[in-house]
């Protein structure tokens, strides 16, 4: 009697349990999982790829992507991707080689179907002219690599996670395709609205001039019309001395930049020192998506950046007068 | 001085030939460095008789490429001063592919066994001056290095595990300028790695390791030792960093009890300012089967105690300071300061170095 009745009840629920995991299966194929370098361009393949993708970024923002450590959950999550993207123009050249390297597949090393550099697709700015060695810092040979600040810039670049993807799914091509066309219309149009912002604000004309610690912001710049007078670094990737950080200042003061701009992951220690030694305000920005917080999406982190900007260009102006 | 200049000579023609190459090379992938490694001391108090003036304690030359689609290459050569006369040794010489089996690295050919951490580092990529004495006395000052052959594969799991297999000919272990004997069985090694993040964006790797070689003697050499690395970023800056290794070696000589040794070592390491960091090495290291005639156990015990201040003003160049505290401990014997030293180390970097692991 028992024995019918769990027959009874559960034959029909293991039936119903089998169709849906059968349909399941046939209706959504395996979704394409990317691994990104950093969350900028996470994002971006998000936004390519909806729910036809999954995607996870190794580093969360916070990081300086230049100095980061080839660690062993790097090499676990890449080993199981189907598709592996970077910045690309050697910004990650001291640890992704090794990840890759070590996560052994053939696929996803450059050359394999499944690999994507966007800095690939970039008209890089600052690409030096002559032969570069390390007495001028750390220069990338293939230019300016922090393209991802300008929406146009980082759109195009975009286009090579696009033909990764469809190397890997070629049946999704036009899918793609018909939201990368949708994709470069809001980043151009973000770019817009935020020109339009920028232009309403103080900083036009002589304010719109800054420096900054790193050059990090220069595909910003070029977006925005912003004009770029002076690094706190003296050379590429080292930490400026304290009578280089006086020269800077000095430098601003006779040029009455009231602008410097620098990002969360620089030295916090010798932004304070440049602070003191300027009386200045540096406006500290992050350059990256950020889970967990107020700039989780690429249009929050350019607007975060806008307000901050325009915000500390305000204080300095008055602080000056 | 002599040694000094042979090693430079032999450095810089490599670097001069591997750079003529350049135009062509850069096409075949071509990377090439030369890293020098200067070290003087001067012994405070010791019971050696004289301190070793400042001398390049290494300068090794390496190339490396792609070799076709599937295949890499790799060759080091090292020269080292010994008895007032430059060795040149090859330090790597190898065939390696992270594309013929999916998760899988396979190496052939001459180098370091990936066994340990220290095992695993070049010399002058240590993060202090000198080898401690576990090291130096299971390994070798250096490392061990042979003709071998390894697999390592890393599985696509949620936890990072990555497994490490090799056999190495085995016929001389650790520093050797003979060919050796055939043993009557070769070096074998394996080790187990994982990793964990911890909070505020660092990771702790900790690999389990073990060693087996009977040499032709039926001398039988067991290690199994745990090393752990822990680092912490901050921005640009390694704000912590830990390195740790502890092994018991197990000996067994044909007709005679077993000997086992214990020793480790610690290394905490401080970010002070953006490029100068300070630790302090702490190792020990015993013998837990010694033995009187009457064969009671005899208490024993080494230990070494090094602060080490270091400036990095890039990551192709290192100036570091240490000083060490040797004690030593047998039987009741009061425990004593041996030795005592101040060392200085400059490392540099020439051309362009592959990407360190964690």
């Amino acid at each position: 009697m028992k024995i019918r009745f769990i027959i009874q009840i559960m034959l029909p629920v293991i039936l119903i349990l089998i169709s849906e995991a059968s349909a399941s299966t046939q209706l959504s194929p395996p979704k394409i999982l990317v691994v990104t370098s950093t969350p900028d361009i996470a994002w971006a393949i998000r936004e390519i790829g909806g729910d036809r993708v999954e995607v996870q970024s190794l580093l969360t923002g916070r990081e300086d992507p230049h100095f980061v450590d080839a660690r062993p959950d790097y090499v676990a999550k890449v080993s199981k991707a189907d598709v592996v993207c970077s910045v690309g123009l050697e910004l990650e050249v001291g640890w992704l080689p090794k990840v890759l390297a070590k996560a052994a597949r053939r696929d996803i090393q450059p050359g394999g179907k499944g690999y994507c550099e966007f800095g690939s697709k970039v008209e890089t700015l600052e690409k030096p002219t002559s032969p570069v060695n390390r007495s001028q810092g750390d220069v990338h040979p293939a230019g300016n690599p922090h393209f991802w600040l300008s929406p146009s810039v980082f759109a195009k670049a975009t286009r090579e996670a696009v033909d990764a993807l469809e190397r890997v799914r070629p049946e999704l091509k036009g899918a793609f395709d018909a939201r990368y066309s949708e994709f470069l219309r809001m980043m151009l149009g973000l770019e817009t609205r935020l020109q339009a912002k920028l232009s309403q604000s103080a900083l036009t004309g002589a304010n719109a001039r800054y420096a900054e610690y790193h050059r990090e912001f220069v595909y910003f710049s070029k977006s925005f019309g912003l004009t770029g007078v002076a690094v706190l670094e003296e050379k590429p990737g080292l930490s400026p001395s304290a009578a280089r950080l006086a020269m800077v200042s000095t430098q601003l003061k006779a040029e009455k930049v009231s602008l410097v701009l620098a990002a969360t992951s620089a030295p916090q220690k010798l932004i304070r020192k440049f602070e003191e030694l300027s009386g200045l305000k540096v406006a500290v920005v992050p350059v990256s998506v950020q889970s967990n917080s107020d700039f989780e999406s690429y249009p929050k982190l350019l607007e975060r950046i806008v307000d901050v900007l325009i915000e500390a260009s305000k204080q300095n102006q008055k602080r000056a007068q | 001085m002599k040694i000094l200049y042979r090693a430079l000579l032999i450095s810089f023609v490599f670097l001069f030939l591997a750079g003529s190459q350049m135009a062509t090379a850069d096409s075949g992938g071509l990377s090439t460095f030369v890293a020098v490694d200067l070290v003087g001391e001067a012994f405070v108090r010791s019971r050696e008789t004289s301190s070793k003036e400042a001398q390049i304690r290494g300068a090794e030359v390496f190339f490396a490429a792609p070799i076709d689609p599937v295949f890499d290459g790799t060759l080091g050569i090292a020269a080292h001063p010994e008895g007032g006369v430059s060795h040149f040794e090859l330090h790597e010489a190898t065939i390696s592919s992270s594309k013929l089996l999916p998760y899988t690295q396979i190496r052939l050919g001459q180098g370091f066994l990936s066994i340990g951490k220290l095992n695993r580092v070049h010399q002058h990529d240590w993060p202090f001056i000198e080898a401690p004495k576990v090291h130096t006395s299971f390994f070798d000052s250096e490392g061990v290095n042979d003709v071998l052959l390894e697999g390592t594969v890393n599985t696509p799991t949620e936890l990072p595990l990555e497994f490490t297999l090799g056999v190495a000919k085995g016929w001389v272990y650790g520093h050797a300028h003979n060919e050796g004997k055939r043993p009557l069985v070769p070096t074998h090694y394996t080790r187990v790695q994982s990793f964990f993040e911890l909070p505020g964006g660092g990771g702790l790797q900790f690999a389990g390791n073990y060693l087996g070689r009977t040499d032709s003697n039926a001398r039988r050499t067991r290690l199994m030792g745990l090393d752990i690395t822990a680092k912490w970023r901050e921005g640009r800056a390694l704000a912590f960093f830990l390195q740790s290794e502890i092994w018991l070696r197990q000996v067994k000589n044909p007709g005679v009890d077993r000997e086992d040794t214990i020793g480790l070592y610690v290394f905490p390491q401080f970010n002070v300012t953006e490029n100068v960091d300070f630790g302090i090495r702490g190792d020990a290291y015993s013998v837990l089967s010694s033995k009187d005639a009457l064969g009671n156990k005899i208490e024993n015990a080494s230990s070494e105690i090094v602060p080490t201040v270091t400036y990095k003003p890039s990551e192709f160049s290192t100036f570091r300071l240490a000083y060490s505290w040797q004690l030593e401990q047998r039987g009741d014997e009061v425990t004593r300061v041996a030795d005592s030293r101040l060392q200085a180390q400059i490392t540099f970097i020439l051309g362009s170095h592959p990407s360190h692991d964690f």
